[in-house]
């Protein structure tokens, strides 16, 4: 029992020991760095900007780099963006539901010039399978719910109020099965085969890809839906009231002024009609391959 | 308060739970919109139909992330409230928008000056930056060197928001509610009111906060590349360094940013650079420029001297450097031996010597029966352990007010700073524990002096050789047998020898210690009253005696706290078989082991002491 206390008094004795000889160590070489860091001259030995600053400074912004507005009485953190000058206040919600958006970003819009912003701000509350997808070709889905961005469910239609400008925690999804049990288009396997994928992209060679990429792409349809196609008068593909949007919204989308600026755009691409193989390349579904 | 449009609800947001915040996004928003400080929105070409979605962007082929939305909420809450969206993006005028032009900050916009009814522009901060050291052509308009990386508008600026202030009674940020009443009584468009309220009184204080003034010039005078291009010293970390720079990121807005001293009277825009006679920063203006009365009032032509932004680069600041370079010595010299003797000291326990142990063991006795005999073994009496409670305050205090202000950057100043009333409070507790340390230490000295005065009167000592005799014999002032300990000591920690240092009362490294604050407090004293009393310096002292003296203080601090850190906390509490909880702090009494462990040479002399009464 004695010789028992011994080792136990021994082994926390060396634990003590070690204990304080680590903190002791620790903050001698801390103290020793900080202080012989602060003579010379603060400059010498501070990197150069990469070349690609510009670039990183978007990505930066795009992440975590944020500023703080001291207005007095209030203020707030907002992401800085290069060169933008008008406030942001926050970035909006990200969208973690859809597998599309691991390729292809949640701004995946940029072949079409004057369209894509507009097309990426869709992507606030519409999910890419209302307009790229279908279960079958020629059947469009002619029922639509929303699917919570955090959880991937199905959920209620959310509360479309004036001043919340397409950030409603939700995004339109097409839907199937609707008069048993309606379910989001199911996209499965394209989604455990793309995780996989990507996975596994720097060992597959470039023929790989492509066929790894027709599969994933496999139900995205050549065409896909215009914006005319919901903002005209007469027969919209998306049924704005049955999805919460108010009457008086509803009416709106389809009013001659949006209706008027959805025309003045495809006005503006007329002449690339011209062009029909420059015209369906900028209409294509994939904007970037992964 | 925070700006309540910008709640983020997170990426858990469930369905329903969204929806709630929705609502409550929507109803704060009606809030933000009745809120004061939403005064004008004008939109009558109806851009925020789309603009107002904040997913309207596009990263361009050259990877620049192109972002359309607008704040509305926040565009409302500035000066350009009033202006249109064409007012600044005046080539806009079809949709699709074709090739939009950057917006020229200079243009007449199609707002009226009110004084004079003519249209508004801000072309007169073209010839006031024309005029600065900012303008990217000479003088007589040739491109200068590397002329891109002169700041064009939006390199300074994102669109201003508005920082009213309350004057009415006392000065705080906000609207002031009484005022406001006082001009609807007359003025009935309440929103004209609000905003000409805000546009007037964000211009009598800061309109932007020192910390971004800071971070706007740190975007490129604290971008290395920059800097080595245009031949610059680090002028953002040094003054950064300087009280200005560490009250600035405490949230002081009295503290000095770059703009009060490098501006011109007439226009921020007017900046000039240290060689132009015009400069408030040139040589001959400096004092001018310090000794205003809202800034050093009374300050001495001397303060001109003081180097605001001097680091310790050897060739910029040699006499910088060799302060530095000293404390640096003078703290590491001191810390890491005795660092490294104790490490070993400690690992040295692991290990004892038998014969160490029986030595031990025999005084263990002798020191338990003087023990049983006087009712504990009194090592420091009442007056001692009252004057060391006091250091132990002091000192506390003088690390929780001062360390924050040395690392302003690191998370916890700020909370341990709020502590003490933030940056309008710290400091005078600050110098109110350095002044209650001053009077403790004079004290002590007094108390010493009396002690040793009482001595020489019952010796019938006088006279100066007797004095400085009887003070070198003081108990705390090292002998040569300390020496001798010393040398023990590191036979021992190095395995040399078996034999344990036998040290007396105090042992040499007590002494040190001790006679440490003889050299810390004064110099800390000394030194922070020059800071404190900076004008007042300046009258006795050259400026950069104060740059002296903020090095002095600021290394020296760190000095003494890694001292007591390091080396008398462990010394203390850390020793094996030392408890933490040691009461010799409160009753001063020392148990018979431990006297034993770290005194034995006093222990051994009980036993001299018993052999003589017997």
């Amino acid at each position: 029992m004695s010789k028992k206390n011994h080792r136990s008094k021994q082994l926390f004795l060396v634990f003590y020991v070690t204990m304080w000889s680590v903190l002791l160590i620790g903050a001698a070489t801390w103290l020793t760095i900080y202080l012989v860091g602060t003579l010379g001259d603060p400059l010498a030995g501070k990197g150069l900007e990469p070349t690609d600053a510009q670039v990183f400074d978007s990505i930066l912004a795009l992440t975590n780099k944020k500023v703080v507005r001291y207005l007095g009485e209030w203020e707030f953190l907002e992401p800085k963006l290069p060169g933008h000058f008008h406030h942001i206040g926050r970035w909006y919600q990200s969208d973690k539901s859809n597998f599309c958006i691991d390729c292809h970003g949640p701004i995946p819009h940029s072949r079409s010039l004057q369209e894509r912003a507009f097309l990426n701000m869709h992507n606030l509350f519409i999910s890419c399978q209302v307009c790229h997808v279908r279960e079958s070709e020629s059947v469009a889905p002619d029922h639509f719910g929303w699917v919570d961005i955090t959880t991937g469910r199905l959920c209620s239609n959310p509360d479309i109020v004036e001043g919340v400008w397409g950030e409603y925690g939700a995004k339109i999804v097409p839907l199937t099965n609707h008069s048993e049990n309606p379910q989001p288009i199911n996209l499965k396997e394209e989604e455990q085969f793309a995780a996989e994928f990507r996975k596994r992209m720097n060992n597959v060679n470039d023929s790989q890809k492509v066929i790894g990429n027709k599969f994933i792409h496999r139900k995205c349809i050549e065409k896909p839906v215009k914006c005319s196609d919901c903002h005209n008068t007469e027969n919209e593909f998306l049924p704005f009231t049955a999805l919460g949007y108010s009457e008086e919204r509803s009416a709106f989308l389809v009013s001659a002024e949006v209706v008027d600026l959805v025309k003045r755009y495809e006005t503006f691409y007329m002449p690339n009609l011209l062009k029909p193989q420059q015209q369906e390349e900028g209409q294509s579904i994939p904007e970037e391959t992964p | 308060m925070k700006h309540p449009d910008n709640i983020d609800c997170g990426s858990t947001c469930s369905p329903k739970r969204s929806s709630l915040l929705l609502k409550a996004g929507a109803f704060l928003l009606a809030l933000v919109i009745m809120f004061p400080q939403l005064l004008y929105a004008v939109d009558a070409e109806n851009c925020l139909m789309c603009h107002r979605f904040r997913g309207l962007a596009r990263v361009d082929k050259d990877g620049d992330y192109r972002l359309f939305y607008v704040d509305e909420t926040l565009f409302n809450r500035g000066p350009h409230a009033r202006v249109t969206c064409k007012g600044c993006h005046a080539d806009i005028d079809k949709i699709p928008h074709d090739n939009a032009k950057p917006v020229d900050c200079l243009r007449s916009c199609h707002i009226e000056e009110p004084t004079r009814e003519i249209i508004f522009t801000h072309e007169k901060v073209r010839d006031a930056l024309h005029d600065s050291v900012h303008s990217p052509t000479s003088a007589d308009g040739t491109p200068l060197k590397f002329s891109e990386d002169f700041p064009e508008c939006k390199d300074c600026h994102d669109i201003p928001l508005f920082r009213p202030v309350s004057i009415f009674k006392k000065t705080r940020a906000g609207v002031s509610e009484r005022a406001i009443n006082r001009c609807t009584l007359c003025h009935s468009d309440e929103n004209f009111v609000r905003y000409f309220y805000s546009h007037v009184t964000t211009r009598l204080h800061k309109s932007r906060d020192p910390r971004e003034v800071v971070n706007m010039c740190a975007s490129c005078h604290g971008d290395p590349a920059f800097a080595r291009r245009h031949g610059l010293s680090d002028v953002i970390s040094s003054y950064l360094e300087t009280y200005h720079g560490k009250a600035t990121l405490f949230g002081s807005t009295l503290a000095p940013d770059c703009l009060d001293c490098h501006a011109g009277h007439n226009s921020v825009h007017e900046m000039r650079a240290a060689t132009d006679p015009n400069s408030g920063i040139y040589p001959e203006n400096r004092s001018a420029t310090c000794n205003t009365q809202d800034c050093h009032h009374s300050a001495g032509p001397a303060l001109a001297s003081f180097d605001v932004h001097a680091n310790r680069n050897p060739r910029a600041n040699p006499l910088e450097f060799g302060v530095g370079l000293f404390f640096v010595i003078a703290t590491l010299g001191i810390l890491l031996p005795i660092l490294t003797m104790n490490v070993l000291g400690l690992v040295r326990e692991l290990l004892p010597s038998h014969q160490a142990e029986k030595e031990i063991e025999r005084l263990t006795k002798l020191a338990e029966k003087k023990a049983a005999r006087e009712g504990g073994l009194l090592r420091f009496t009442g007056p001692l352990r009252l004057q060391h409670a006091f250091l132990i305050v002091v000192f506390v205090i003088l690390c929780l007010t001062g360390f924050p202000m040395k690392f302003p950057n690191a998370p916890w100043a700020p909370v341990i700073y709020d502590l003490f009333g933030g940056i309008n409070g710290a400091p005078i507790v600050h110098r109110i524990a350095g002044v209650a340390l001053l009077v403790g230490f004079a004290f002590h000295i007094i108390l010493i002096l009396l002690n040793v005065r009482r001595s020489m009167k019952q010796k019938g000592q006088r006279g100066l050789k007797d004095w400085i005799i009887a003070i070198l014999a003081l108990p705390m002032i090292p002998k040569w047998r300390d020496l001798k300990d010393l040398v023990v000591w590191a036979k021992y920690v190095f395995f040399l020898s078996p034999q344990r240092p036998a040290y007396g009362h105090f042992s040499w490294k007590e002494k040190l210690e001790y006679l440490g604050l003889f050299w810390g407090i004064p110099l800390l004293g000394v030194t922070g009253i020059l800071l404190w009393a900076e004008s007042i310096s300046t009258h006795i002292l050259p400026g950069w005696a104060l740059n002296v003296a903020y090095l002095a203080h600021t290394y020296e601090s760190l000095l003494a706290v890694a001292h007591i850190a390091l080396v008398h906390i462990p010394g203390v509490i850390g020793r094996p078989g030392v408890s933490p909880f040691s009461s010799m702090i409160l009753n001063g009494k020392i148990s018979p082991s431990a006297l034993v462990e770290e005194h034995a040479g006093e222990v051994q002399g009980f036993d001299m002491a018993a052999e003589v009464d017997s």
